[in-house]
């Protein structure tokens, strides 16, 4: 028994929590008069990160960048096109829908707009009690009961508004319920995609502070989905840049965010809006030239030579990965 | 220095909204400010603080039947919009004071061609203008908002424009009868960082090209530290501090507006939680008496929920309501 136990600490010491091996989602995107796909959307090509244990991943990029596609495969929600997820060290990508039923308990997800993921004809407190319903977490009525009004109260708000339909409360509070309707069934893991970016600034910073606060409680591991790099910044401790359905910078915040590496992450952080004077002084403003292009046939080699102030003829080519420093990798040809 | 004529003024502008019969919804009171000639007027607040529905006051855009402005004048160059003719006001709208709205996919009609509706702007308030005339003045506006191809964006359909592109042909539309007033209601919103840049870059330059002078509306406060010159923080349908822009943020002096400041997550913030304001923004239903953000406010007494406070000078330029500005820490 003690053998075993140490065998699974050793084993959970050495093994990241969450691993994704070369994900890559395609839609089809048009298909021919019989119903057969010829052109795909690249949502996500070839995409491998780790998530380490009781920590922040952040996943930073503009709308289209595969961001919110690669969450929803990690929670089930996609089933991805190819590649492998591994959650401590299990293949979840190979299993049947039934043995990953549990998993679904384990891993849990916050949306983006608190006005449409929550059921109006539902009161918040059965919204909260879906997850413990669908599991059978609770033996009685009255056990039940308690779970909830504790959710509750550890994320904000009060046990008697249990009662109340979503439409009673303002846009935070809705946040904080769906907060703890993902808390529910225990989860280690929660994706939140975009989690902040539909609510007032003063708002942001509370539910920001209750992600921390419940991070350090429960020991939780976050993806965290968002374009907002200042909130990504401060709130990881890992970050990955995607462009196109592609990874081209990943390491740990401080490292990326001190020494930016790939152009396209210089001019993503450059385009954030400056605030202070001090701030504004320091900064180097990088404008890109043109739009996203088109994730439907995505350029050959580097997909952000369309739009690269340094792109030459080898961008043509797939780049590779390049260590910048430990922990610190960029997927650029001025590396090589 | 001599005294710049303001090119608009707003005194003491209120707007009710009538829900029913018995209520009345008191969305913007009592709120005073002015936009001198090519300057760049920032307005920053949260959802429900009034600063929408001020801006679309100055051209009267609200829902006509609903709306009442109990008191309030609007001066455009010494007019009074509040108090003009239906017809003489549609004249200044579109032409003199334009507007570009958050929304570049709705403020679009999708079944007519760019040039179709960009031509329309211009003709409507020249009857007389030959559509050729007007086509190659639509021309030399899309040029001027850098896309490539005016020709092409002319015939084409607002569906087939990307978002960036959509919202810079909107700022095309309302500068192409070159007004000297652009009022932007969160232009930037619905568009992504490195397009946002894009976007405030242009605006940047066509001003200072064009000498027009902008209100810009938004709850980022980075984008307004960017873009304005002098900035409103207005909230819960008041205005509660009015500074020039470098002096509002690093010395506020009202606690809401320090409480926004330090709620954004600044890259140069060391602690672990982020400083935050409590409670949430309220409704115009149950909107508290005297200083709107007394019940949210740390520094409140019995007088905050009595009386609004009167407009102090706190410097020169710098206006701040507040009771307690004296003893509220300054940089908070």
């Amino acid at each position: 028994m003690m053998q075993a136990m140490q065998n699974e600490k050793e084993f959970k010491q050495n093994h990241y929590f969450l691993e994704a091996e070369e994900l890559t989602m395609h839609f089809p995107a048009k298909s021919d008069g019989l119903g057969r796909p010829v052109s795909w959307i690249h949502a996500a090509d070839a995409v491998s990160f780790r998530v380490p244990k009781g920590k922040t991943l952040g996943v930073v990029g503009e709308s289209g960048c595969g961001k919110s596609t690669v969450g929803k495969m990690l929670l089930n929600i996609y089933r991805p096109t190819s590649g492998k997820i591994y959650y401590e060290g299990t293949e979840l990508t190979g299993l049947s829908a039934k043995e990953r039923r549990p998993y679904a308990k384990r891993m849990q997800l916050v949306w983006q707009d608190p006005y449409s993921s929550l059921d109006p004809r539902l009161r918040a407190g059965d919204i909260i009690a879906e997850g413990i319903d669908n599991f059978h977490l609770a033996s009685s009525a009255a056990q039940r009961r308690e779970r909830v009004e504790q959710l509750m109260t550890m994320c904000g708000l009060f046990p008697e508004q249990a009662a109340n339909y979503p439409h009673q409360f303002s846009g935070g509070q809705r946040q904080r319920i769906c907060i703890a309707r993902a808390l529910a069934t225990d989860p280690e893991f929660i994706v939140c995609d975009e989690a902040v970016s539909a609510l007032d600034v003063s708002i942001q910073a509370q539910i920001i502070n209750l992600l921390k606060d419940l991070q350090e409680e429960l020991s939780l591991t976050y993806l965290f989905i968002s374009h907002d790099l200042n909130i990504v910044h401060f709130i990881s401790d890992e970050i990955i840049v995607m462009y196109l359905g592609q990874i081209v910078e990943r390491g740990t915040m401080e490292k990326v965010y001190q020494n930016r590496a790939h152009p396209y992450t210089k001019a993503l952080f450059s385009a954030t809006p400056a605030f202070t004077p001090a701030e504004k002084q320091r900064k180097n403003r990088m404008i890109l030239e043109g739009d996203v292009p088109s994730p439907v046939d995505p350029p050959q080699g580097c997909r952000f030579r369309g739009r690269c102030p340094y792109a030459s003829k080898r961008c043509e080519e797939e780049p590779g990965w390049h260590e910048v420093e430990s922990d610190h990798f960029v997927r650029c040809h001025l590396f090589d | 220095m001599e005294q710049q004529k303001p090119l608009l003024e707003v005194i003491d502008l209120s707007v009710d909204f009538r829900m029913d019969r018995r209520t009345l919804l008191h969305a913007v009171r009592h709120v005073s400010f002015h936009v001198n000639p090519g300057e760049t007027l920032g307005i920053v607040g949260e959802s429900g603080c009034g600063k929408s529905v001020t801006c679309m006051s100055i051209l009267k855009l609200n829902p006509e039947r609903r709306t009442v402005y109990p008191t309030g004048q609007i001066l455009f160059e010494g007019r009074d919009l509040m108090r003009m003719p239906p017809k003489q006001l549609s004249a200044i709208r579109g032409n003199e004071i334009s507007m570009v709205f958050q929304e570049p996919m709705t403020a679009m009609n999708p079944l007519f061609t760019i040039g179709d509706q960009m031509m329309e702007v211009l003709r409507i308030h020249d009857h007389r203008m030959e559509r050729s005339k007007a086509y190659k003045m639509c021309l030399e506006a899309i040029a001027r908002v850098k896309i490539p191809n005016p020709e092409r964006i002319m015939k084409s359909y607002p569906f087939t424009l990307s978002g960036g592109m959509r919202q810079r042909i909107m700022i095309a539309m309302a500068m192409v009868t070159k007004p000297k007033l652009l009022i932007c209601d969160e232009p930037t919103t619905a568009l992504d960082v490195t397009i946002q840049a894009q976007v405030l870059d242009l605006m940047n330059e066509l001003k200072q090209e064009a000498g027009t002078a902008i209100i810009f509306i938004t709850h980022d406060l980075g984008v307004i530290s960017e873009m304005a010159d002098r900035v409103l923080i207005m909230y819960g349908g008041r205005v509660c501090e009015a500074a020039a822009v470098d002096e509002l943020f690093t010395h506020p002096r009202h606690p809401y507006t320090m409480g926004l400041i330090d709620s954004r997550p600044s890259p140069d913030y060391q602690g672990d939680r982020l400083r935050m304001i409590p409670g949430s923004v309220p409704t115009l239903k149950d909107m508290p008496e005297g200083c709107p953000f007394n019940n949210r406010c740390q520094y409140a007494t019995g007088a905050c929920g009595e009386t609004f406070p009167d407009f102090a000078c706190a410097s020169e330029g710098h206006t701040v309501a507040c009771h307690h500005w004296k003893t509220t820490p300054e940089n908070g």
